[in-house]
């Protein structure tokens, strides 16, 4: 039985791991989880969110003090538990586009992936079905080939119609939103971040069923609790297996594994390369150019929001995700200075009646409040471009998951602000076009990590990279990084749906090589 | 504990409770209420989380009374009766399993069933355990705990499964419509792409 070690238990570890069992029947696989157990679709714990608002993964959440840095935030960016940060995610999943492969041969900014999206296309039906992705799919850009999703288009909402007619108007296009809800098991219950019925996307969820396809502890092991410190080599060339702890005991342990995937996303991935440095690796596995953990790059969110000149209806925000989208601004045109991927989301400005009621507001007072007071939100992300000065790198000490903690050095660069600028007046125009009144931009945030990316990127050659278009790490023959890590470039997407075909692609390659 | 002024206020600029508050009614005096002020827990998350069971009889009726007279106050009072079997059943499950809400539950009813007794009308008790004004922090006191774990707990509940529908919308935070792509679980706008 061929032994394969994958580091994480996330969406890219168990995507992985199922397209690998399903393939072949002489494998086994080991999933180490640094954090601990967590499970999803409880009523209780539902309900404990429902009546008090706190979100039960909080637990899992990096500490401020897990992190050094000046001007980076990790908190609430993703989860350290079985399943990972899906557990927690929107949903949202998108497509790159076909430009987007080829960034600095169009633009002369960032780099070039050394695969293209027609490489992916196949890879991206199957990563749709595997999210169970409700969306449109006679959609052209980016081409879809007859693709469908595995569900229809969820409908536009009654609060979308104001800003579909601004967008008509200025000649701004939209689309309904592609996301990962199941669209028979969702049935909108507005509890998104912990969807009693599992009908978003979550790889904790998507683990259970794994498991119960597998229960032969010799084909599928799930260690959680299990943090790995280092991988160890047999030859310079060659992996041999990881050093991991048991955080319930201490005790540390060897796992021998024939093959080895880092699916530990975009900061652990390259912290475990950099730990596991040996004589012949001296800056860490992979890192002979001193790419590992460089070229971090992430989506800064933007947001406007104005008040709706008359609501008499009382629309109000009755889903807990956007149903209006528009990648209008995710063009080549808009692509050397950055692109621009935003919604209709109102889920920040929704009024909460039963706030209202214990701050001793009437009935009649809510009522007027939401026929005159009702915002519309826009709300965005954009492209960065990665650059050499923002990384990662341990730091001294240990987080309460057993890692290592985190040193991150980046920089805003004032290009992107000036593009950020410009996306926000682009936004308010759709408002000031609605009627809107009281038009706000949200304040620039901290960086945060949520859709991080590009610390192992993807290269033709070590020297510019850190893995190759098979995701092996250049030099090293059975060691692959699958994560967001591996992005080249960040693009105007949530990374997730790539992630996963990525992951699946990465299957195929270690089940027919 | 008198009803002093600043609470006979509270009732008056009371929302909530502006057509049926005693705006200029006598003070009543509380005989419990010193004991509201007491420190009751600091625990993050309900007090005594361990301690699991069902709650009393007398006690889950305070607290549906609670609830019902909220209800009937915010004009949702036709709703209730077929919600009630709702609320009881989530709030049994919030004291037989953990992390348990008993202590809490149990603390609270107390706070009801003294407020009850005192006070002279339903809308005076629920806007009296809701927003009196004690002239100080009631954080970690057996009133400012029953509030935050109990009394906006419930609201919170109430809104999401009847409330919300008084104030036009067909689906809300904790409300489970029905499937996403069939009519009613939420508006649609009126036009397409």
């Amino acid at each position: 039985m061929k032994q394969v070690a994958i580091i994480g238990s996330g969406v890219a570890a168990v995507s992985l791991a199922r397209a690998i069992l399903r393939r072949r029947d002489d494998v086994a696989i080991t999933l180490l989880e640094a954090g601990s157990d967590f499970r999803l679709a409880n009523y209780r714990t539902w309900l404990d969110h429902l009546m008090t608002k706190a979100l039960p993964h909080t637990p899992f959440m990096d500490a401020a003090s897990d992190v050094e840095a000046d001007q980076f935030a990790l908190e609430g960016s993703r989860l350290f538990c079985r399943g990972g940060t899906t557990n927690l995610w929107g949903g949202i999943a998108l497509r790159l586009k076909p430009e987007d492969f080829r960034l600095h041969s169009l633009t002369s900014r960032g780099a070039d992936w050394p695969i293209a999206y027609a490489d992916l296309v196949e890879w991206y039906e199957k990563a749709e079905h595997a999210l169970d992705v409700s969306g449109e799919s006679a959609t052209a850009d980016p081409p879809r080939h007859e693709a469908r999703y595995p569900f229809p288009a969820i409908p536009f909402a009654a609060l979308d119609a104001p800003v579909m007619d601004a967008m008509t108007a200025l000649g701004i296009g939209y689309e309904p939103v592609a996301i990962a809800r199941h669209g028979t098991r969702c049935m909108t219950t507005g509890t998104c971040r912990y969807c009693p019925l599992d009908a978003r996307y979550a790889a904790g969820s998507d683990l259970d069923r794994l498991a119960a396809e597998y229960p032969q502890t010799h084909r599928l092991r799930v260690l959680l609790d299990s943090p790995v410190r280092k991988i160890v080599l047999r030859t310079r060339k060659s992996c041999a297996g990881v050093e991991y702890i048991d955080r319930r005991n201490g005790s540390s342990h060897t796992l021998d594994a024939d093959t080895i995937v880092v699916a530990a996303g975009t900061i652990e991935s390259a912290k475990l390369l950099l730990a596991s440095a040996t004589p012949d690796w001296r800056n860490g596995l992979g890192n002979q150019s001193d790419t590992v953990g460089r070229y971090l790059m992430i989506h800064p969110f933007l947001g406007v929001s104005g008040v709706m000149p008359d609501n008499r209806d009382r629309h109000a925000q009755e889903l807990n995700f956007p149903t209006l989208v528009s990648r209008h601004f995710d063009t080549p045109v808009q692509q050397r200075a950055g692109k621009l991927f935003f919604a209709r989301e109102g889920n920040q400005s929704a009024r909460a009646i039963e706030d209202d009621l214990l701050q001793q507001k009437s009935p009649a007072e809510i009522r007027h409040l939401i026929e005159t007071h009702t915002r519309l939100d826009l709300r965005g992300m954009m492209e960065t471009f990665g650059a050499p000065h923002n990384r990662v790198a341990i730091a001294n000490g240990q987080t309460r998951f057993g890692l290592p903690r985190t040193r991150i050095d980046f920089l805003v660069d004032e290009s992107s602000l000036a593009a950020r600028a410009a996306h926000e007046a682009s936004l308010r125009r759709i408002l000031e076009k609605a009627g809107c009144a009281d038009i706000r931009v949200d304040p620039r945030q901290t960086p945060r990590g949520n859709h991080a990316c590009g610390t192992c990127r993807m290269s033709d050659s070590p020297a510019d990279g850190v893995v190759d278009a098979d995701l092996r790490v250049h030099d090293i023959e059975n060691l692959y990084v699958c994560s967001n890590a591996v992005f080249p470039s960040a693009a105007a997407a949530n990374p997730t749906l790539t992630l996963v075909a990525l992951a699946i692609r990465l299957a195929h390659h270690l089940t027919t090589a | 504990m008198p009803v002093d002024r600043r609470t006979l206020l509270t009732y008056a600029l009371s929302g909530l409770l502006a057509h049926v508050a005693p705006v200029g009614a006598s003070p009543t005096r509380i005989e419990a209420g010193s004991k509201w002020l007491q420190f009751f827990s600091d625990e993050n998350g309900p007090a005594s989380p361990q301690l699991r069971g069902a709650l009393e009889g007398a006690d889950a009726l305070l607290l549906l009374r609670y609830a019902r007279d909220v209800a009937a106050v915010c004009g949702w009072e036709e709703s209730f009766a077929n919600y009630a079997p709702r609320l009881s059943s989530d709030l049994n499950l919030k004291t037989t399993e953990a992390p348990s809400y008993l202590s809490e539950y149990r603390s609270a009813a107390r706070v009801l069933a003294a407020a009850y007794e005192a006070l002279p009308d339903a809308a005076s008790t629920v806007t009296h355990v809701l927003f009196a004004d004690y002239g100080h922090s009631l954080e970690n006191t057996v009133l400012g705990r029953a509030r935050k774990y109990v009394f906006a707990e419930i609201l919170t509940h109430l809104v999401s499964q009847i409330g919300f529908r008084s104030f036009g919308s067909i689906n809300y935070r904790g409300y489970i419509a029905g499937p996403v792509n069939a009519p009613g679980s939420f508006r649609h706008a009126r036009r397409t792409r």
